[in-house]
């Protein structure tokens, strides 16, 4: 199976993979429509360029872990791995506990900004034939490939130095 | 990689064929990957604390502005760029009528006429005619250099009263037009004006003056020295290449800028120096829109030495790559710099005339008032030794190929005084067809051809389709035209794509469903048809029944021909929204609050058939309202 490949050496900062995945998460999932009556303030962007202690630019996206700590955190049974291997949050089922918040290390679970009160977090975008992030990604930092070694489901190329890691 | 198309399907053969060269074609599918935040204008690179970006976690700018703010900003210095562009076209035509005026330049003035009128309309009385075109250029000079708290004085005649009187409620009737550009640029400028809505006034000033001088004044000056529009047939397409001749490609917007060299080609002794070279002689060929000016007038200039217009902006890469042109001039936009690497394969001499059109391979030749003759025996010489060099014996790289392309029966020449006279003295025979039903309305199709909307002319081609099957009369102007032309709507056999309605008017009149006004610049001509229109019918220009679409508008300059449309009080159809759809205050006036305020108003559709019948019903909509039956 494709897994999404994050080679943070390409990341040039742009945040175009956060616009895209506000867009695919909004109502009609239009551009212009998304920024219209403070809708954009409603949808989140499930994925984020964080900049680490050392100052390089790390594209923070769900790894949909082999070993998801917030699908074991789940105590409503909202979060559940998808037949495509993604870990997905059913919203209706989600109660808002945000133990799930509590529990990823990645800071990739993340509580809804408006609405529900409900996590959100990324889908994979299970339902497209190309993750949006991806298909917006101008340096080719995000691609969907093959890649040996790695069990979860995104895997990092060059990634900052231990010593980096977001403070 | 897949190639972007073009509505004219010889074009688009002849590009997929051409695998030896790389043109914007190519490049458009290499650029699909668009930054949003460009697109939604919500970007601001003002200051070292940026770029920063409008996004739920940073609704705000470093310096505190809103979404609002940016776009506006941002908005505000495309469309006084744009502005700039047209109002520096118009200086150039001021400065040499003014020269011719005063003796310096041997230029001919081609139209006494169009100078009798000009004088008169401005209420300018002299003696000579060169005294007049002194004074005409003086007064457009005088009104461009004023300070922004001086308003323009020579251009009132030519808007109705009704729109005067809406400026002037709207603070929006401008000062001088080159520091109302000025300003606008200090205004946008690093933690200076944060007001949205006093920055989109801002940009309605900027688009009366485009239009009244950059666009208007422009043309009736350039009618003084290049002669009036007349309608006649004429050739369009790569064909009008023919290459026993040395051939000159004509690219930019001021025709009076090629008055020396027109009247030098005219002589024998301009002809000779091709003929010294070997070839039958020497003809400019049109290429973006001063070609398509040059077509609209060739009736009065330039009659057997220009030789067609090739085609618009997106065609020059193709038609430089068929080998059969020796030199390109350029003077203005729109030159693509994708020809360069053509030019240099095949061996092309690139010349521009003025700095801002400067291409990194082009040799600049500056064009001084008063040395039109010497600058056009130079450049003459140049296309002739070039012509000689591409072909001399062993040249193996100059492969002439070139297609069969384009259209011979082209009804050209249109202009607010040409279809008057055509109608027989007055716009009534038209008001009547709309009147009587016999046609639904006019519409007009004008500005750019972009890649952007299905390709090269295909939004633009799709649009005017649906509007002549509804019976509706299109008139187009800029790129649009050249692209319409190529595809044969500007032929009268076109008539047989029109409704049953406008079928019988065009067999009647001998006339295309299509009328071609030439050049973008001719935008300004389609608002004087809008005006004299308005004025037969009684009306003011809010309530004429007529809608105008850029349905692939390119660049900055159209954004400012777009806001003098809203000044005007126009609906305008646009396929793509411009980068101001991150905000909703911008958007919200564009599209919904200014009716209240110019009378004018903006729509975004992409689809063909739907912008078609939301212009049909906007039209019949106008219509009831005068009370005319539909």
């Amino acid at each position: 199976m494709k897994r999404k490949i994050i080679d943070c050496e390409k990341c040039v900062g742009c945040k175009n993979c956060e616009l895209a995945c506000m867009v695919v998460h909004s109502p009609d999932e239009n551009l212009h429509q998304a920024y219209r009556e403070g809708g954009m303030a409603a949808v989140r962007a499930r994925c984020k360029i964080e900049l680490t202690s050392g100052g390089r630019l790390f594209p923070e996206h769900c790894r949909h872990c082999r070993e998801a700590q917030c699908l074991q955190a789940c105590m409503s049974g909202a979060l559940s791995r998808n037949e495509q291997d993604f870990v997905v949050c059913d919203a209706e089922t989600c109660v808002g506990c945000f133990m799930c918040v509590m529990s990823c290390p990645f800071g990739a679970a993340r509580p809804a900004t408006a609405g529900d009160r409900v996590m959100v977090k990324c889908d994979g975008c299970s339902d497209r034939t190309f993750p949006a992030c991806v298909e917006t990604c101008p340096t080719a930092c995000l691609t969907l490939g093959e890649e040996a070694g790695q069990d979860d489901g995104v895997v990092y190329v060059n990634p900052p130095q231990p010593r980096e890691a977001c403070g | 990689m897949p190639h972007c198309k073009s509505a004219d399907t010889c074009l688009s053969h002849y590009l997929e064929s051409r695998t030896d060269i790389n043109t914007a074609f190519d490049r458009f599918a290499e650029q699909q990957v668009k930054c949003g935040f460009a697109q939604l204008g919500v970007c601001c690179r003002l200051c070292s604390n940026g770029p920063c970006r409008i996004t739920p976690d940073s609704p705000k700018g470093v310096c505190g502005a809103t979404a609002d703010g940016i776009v506006a900003r941002n908005f505000l210095r495309m469309v006084t760029a744009g502005a700039g562009c047209y109002l520096h076209v118009c200086e150039a035509t001021a400065r040499r009528l003014k020269a011719i005026g005063e003796g310096i330049s041997p230029v001919p003035i081609r139209s006494k006429q169009s100078l009798d009128q000009l004088a008169a309309m401005l209420g300018i009385e002299a003696n000579t005619t060169e005294e007049k075109a002194r004074l005409v250029a003086d007064g457009v000079l005088a009104d461009l250099y004023k300070p922004r708290h001086e308003k323009m004085e020579l251009v009132q005649f030519l808007v109705p009263q009704e729109r005067l009187d809406t400026w002037n409620r709207l603070g929006i009737f401008p000062g001088g037009a080159k520091a109302e550009v000025f300003d606008a640029l200090v205004k946008t400028s690093t933690n200076l004006n944060t007001d949205p809505i006093d920055q989109l006034l801002h940009c309605l000033n900027l688009g009366i003056s485009t239009g009244l001088y950059g666009l208007t004044m422009t043309n009736l000056m350039n009618d003084v020295i290049m002669g009036e529009p007349e309608i006649r047939i004429a050739a369009t397409g790569f064909s009008v290449a023919d290459p026993d001749y040395v051939n000159i490609a004509v690219s930019g917007h001021s025709h009076s800028v090629f008055a020396g060299l027109i009247a030098y080609l005219e002589t024998a002794a301009g002809q000779d120096v091709g003929r010294a070279a070997g070839a039958k002689g020497v003809r400019i060929v049109g290429m973006t829109c001063v070609g398509q000016d040059m077509q609209l007038r060739a009736g009065a200039s330039g009659t057997e030495i220009f030789s067609g217009q090739a085609g618009n902006n997106f065609t020059q890469e193709a038609l430089l790559a068929t080998g059969a042109v020796d030199m390109v001039i350029s003077e203005f936009n729109c030159t693509l710099s994708g020809i360069e690497p053509i030019a240099e394969a095949k061996q092309i001499k690139l010349v521009c005339l003025d700095d801002v059109a400067k291409l990194t391979s082009s040799e600049l030749l500056a064009d001084i008032p008063g040395q039109e003759r010497e600058l056009a025996q130079k450049l003459t010489r140049m296309a002739a030794d070039q012509y000689r060099q591409r072909r001399a014996p062993g040249s193996e790289k100059i492969r002439i190929d070139l297609p069969r392309h384009g259209h011979q029966d082209v009804v050209t020449g249109v202009s607010e005084k040409s279809l008057v006279q055509f109608l027989g003295g007055s716009l009534q025979p038209l008001v009547d067809l709309v009147a009587g039903g016999r046609i639904k309305g006019v519409a007009a199709v004008l500005g750019c051809s972009n890649l952007a909307e299905g390709g090269h002319d295909v939004m633009t081609v799709n649009l005017t389709r649906e509007l002549i099957q509804r019976d509706i009369l299109v008139l187009s102007a800029g790129c649009t035209t050249g692209g319409l032309a190529n595809c044969g709507f500007c032929s009268p056999s076109a008539k047989d794509w029109a409704g049953p309605g406008l079928k019988g008017v065009c067999e009647a009149l001998g006339i295309p469903p299509v009328l071609n006004f030439g050049p973008c610049l001719s935008i300004g001509r389609i608002e004087m048809v809008a005006k004299a229109l308005a004025e037969t019918m009684g009306v003011s220009l809010p309530q004429l029944p007529v809608v105008i679409s850029a349905p692939q508008w390119l660049e900055e300059q159209a954004l400012a021909d777009g806001c003098f449309g809203l000044a005007l009080g126009l609906t305008l159809h646009l396929a793509q929204a411009p980068p101001v759809t991150g905000s909703p205050l911008i958007t919200k006036v564009l599209t919904e609050d200014l009716p209240n305020l110019t009378g004018g108003r903006l729509f975004i559709e992409a689809d063909p058939v739907k912008t078609a019948e939301l212009m049909e019903g906007i039209i019949r909509d106008k219509l009831q309202a005068l009370g005319v039956a539909a």
